[in-house]
């Protein structure tokens, strides 16, 4: 167990995306790198646009066209994947790593009965015969809560509800054991109290299978809820990364601050006066050429307009892309020498 | 949060919403919304929660009689309007949209959209008069002038609310609907348009009807707020009372499933989960509508529907099993 936690199931590299479109090109991921290991859980946070999704799509080389990966590297279980062709691709894709989609009213095929579709990929990647097939969908639908697992196998999509349909989506997910999980904003369509019920699912379900699983979402109360480690993503960058503790409790971006403050707490007592962050997001086509979010920034200094920052290490595993916590280190070391001379 | 005095703008009664259903012979109805009474004060937010389908959409759209009453009554400023002539009245009651992308016109420009409802209650002398107040109109939401040429594809989506919100203002209202204004915006871009909503109202004294699902945007933009599920109205009570002390096995479940940004609070939290879905309007549950997912579901809740009782001062709810 040791051994394992220690090696790293997923390893991302500088990883770039750019859309090459009439307009031109679109850096949508600009160089991220990340680590993540079995049994973790990882949260992605960032504003429409930011480049959270692209960023997983590149891991199972489904980026849409014009898309294309376009530098750096993606190692998953010790095996570079970043430029293999179609065919490994196939048989990669839904056996090593799983994936669930935002829409669960859109991402089944409406002409297919579910148990159908799970059993589609359990042909492909598994030897089970027919009756063993049928076992394992059974099983997987108990696994994520669905009745009466044999009648349930047998119906179409639209006689499911959104939150039982999220359920199956999981189910096929899960139907190879993978060993990594991307999840890409699985609960936004849903309300809350079945967003409430699928949160508790996965959670329940890293515990039981220990596979890592990466989690999409714009909700920063979905996040504190399930994550161990977060990366905040603006622009394309991965603008501020740690662990759950450190992101809430010790932000050093202000654009973390901006999003955490930028939400009315539930508990508040008096009557607060939310604080947005002003300004609308960057054009992709044209980023700035410093920091992509000095612009918007409160603490911006000249240096953010000209020189884009590179990743300060805070502390082990909590790193911020800023010149800020730069600039206070700094100030902090010219102080001690002016003391010490 | 506005100053409110005791005069109701609004007031509803018994109000009904059915949608005839039709399959071969038979004809049935979903009720979207049944039998809802409540109250607005004027210059107050009333918050409005509740799961999709639980017909709080419906209901705002109903009191504006954008869709006409099945039953029931609409009061405004004490008249009756649920028969009433809408078009004088659209001046005073105006709405703003969900969805910013759907609800403008992509072949309009921006002046045009925001000039229309102008237009329509010829509330203007002369050309000049009519681009002076559409360029003023575009300042208050924080626009500018320059964007009046534009066309909607050209805005990202807060600007584009901010267009839709120009366009409730135009008219000079005193009434306005908003249909979860901010639900399809990043979290970023929700706070400057929630910060606006309230800027507005203490500048003008609006009374606002706010929908939305999130608990805790309602919470903070509201005066009071009403719980809806399945076409009831379960709860209605301020809103910080709602938050300490909910009285409704459902708005207790609803308050404890939203995910709070805080993980200290949020694994130390008892959470809990209801079993199941939302059962279909089409074919209500017996007795109390939240029975068949109601942890403290008796005999009684399946025979008789609980009406709205007060439980301390201006602290509605509807359940069997609540303690007096």
């Amino acid at each position: 167990m040791a051994e394992n936690k220690s090696k790293n199931l997923l390893e991302v590299k500088d990883l770039e995306v750019s859309f090459f479109t009439y307009a031109g090109e679109v850096k949508a991921v600009r160089s991220i790198s990340y680590e993540l290991k079995p049994g973790e859980v990882m949260g992605i946070v960032g504003e429409s646009g930011s480049g959270k999704s692209v960023s997983s799509y590149a891991l199972m080389g489904i980026i849409p066209e014009p898309g294309k990966v376009i530098g750096g590297n993606i190692i998953f279980d010790g095996k570079d994947i970043t430029n293999l062709s179609e065919k490994e691709r196939l048989k990669m894709r839904g056996k090593d790593i799983g994936m669930i989609f935002q829409d669960p009213m859109t991402s089944l095929n409406p002409v297919f009965t579910v148990g159908n579709q799970i059993n589609e990929s359990l042909k492909k990647h598994t030897n089970l015969n027919k009756e063993e097939r049928t076992a394992r969908i059974i099983e997987l639908f108990r696994l994520v809560g669905i009745n009466q697992p044999e009648k349930r196998m047998n119906q179409y999509p639209h006689e499911f509800s959104g939150g039982m349909r999220q359920r199956v989506m999981i189910a096929m997910a899960l139907a190879c054991n993978p060993k990594l999980l991307i999840a890409d904003e699985p609960t936004t369509a849903l309300d809350v109290t079945i967003q409430a019920q699928i949160v508790e699912l996965l959670k329940e379900l890293k515990t039981k299978i220990n596979m890592g699983i990466i989690f999409i979402t714009h909700d920063l109360g979905v996040i504190a809820d399930i994550c161990d480690k977060v990366a905040v993503m603006y622009a394309g960058n991965i603008i501020e990364t740690g662990s759950i503790d450190e992101i809430f409790y010790e932000p050093k971006h202000p654009y973390t601050w901006g999003l955490l403050r930028s939400m009315p707490k539930l508990n508040a007592e008096e009557h607060e006066r939310l604080v947005p962050i002003e300004g609308n997001p960057v054009d992709l086509i044209n980023p700035p050429k410093g920091c992509a979010f000095a612009p918007r920034c409160k603490h911006c200094m000249k240096i953010c307009l000209e020189k884009k920052p590179p990743a300060y290490n805070i502390s082990s595993g909590h790193d911020a892309l800023c010149w800020l916590p730069i600039k206070d280190e700094y100030e902090k070391e010219v102080k001690n020498n002016g003391k010490s001379e | 949060m506005g100053s409110q005095n005791n005069e109701n703008l609004i007031e509803i009664k018994n109000l009904k919403k059915y949608f005839p259903i039709k399959s071969g012979f038979k004809t049935s109805n979903v009720k979207a919304v049944d039998d809802v009474s409540l109250f607005i004060k004027k210059g107050e937010t009333l918050g409005l929660v509740g799961e999709s389908g639980c017909g709080k959409t419906t209901l705002g759209r109903t009191i504006l009689r954008l869709h006409e009453p099945s039953g029931g009554q609409i009061l405004y400023n004490g008249t009756d309007i649920t028969k009433a002539n809408m078009h004088p009245l659209r001046r005073k009651m105006q709405i703003i949209f969900q969805d910013p992308y759907a609800s403008l016109d992509p072949r309009m420009t921006v002046g045009d959209i925001v000039g229309e409802p102008l237009d329509i209650h010829k509330m203007f002398q002369n050309k000049k008069d009519r681009q002076e107040k559409i360029y003023s109109l575009l300042e208050t939401v924080g626009l500018n002038r320059e964007h009046a040429n534009r066309f909607p594809h050209e805005f990202s989506g807060g600007q584009r609310q901010r267009i839709g919100i120009a366009r409730a203002l135009a008219v000079e209202p005193e009434f306005i609907v908003c249909d979860e204004p901010v639900s399809a915006l990043d979290v970023s871009i929700q706070a400057q348009i929630v910060n606006m909503l309230e800027d507005l109202q203490a500048e003008k004294g609006f009374t606002y009807l706010f929908i939305a699902h999130d608990l805790s945007i309602v919470k903070h933009i509201s005066n009071r707020i009403g719980v809806m599920y399945l076409g009831h109205l379960v709860e209605l009570t301020e809103s910080k009372e709602l938050y300490r002390n909910p009285l409704h096995p459902y708005t207790q479940t609803l308050l404890s499933a939203i995910p709070i940004a805080d993980p200290k609070t949020s694994r130390s939290k008892n959470r809990i989960v209801l079993e199941g879905d939302i059962p279909s309007p089409l074919n209500p549950p017996s007795g109390c509508p939240f029975r068949t997912r109601c942890p403290h579901a008796t005999e009684r809740c399946a025979q008789e529907r609980p009406e709205l009782k007060e439980y301390g001062s201006g602290h509605f709810a509807a359940c069997h099993n609540i303690k007096q």
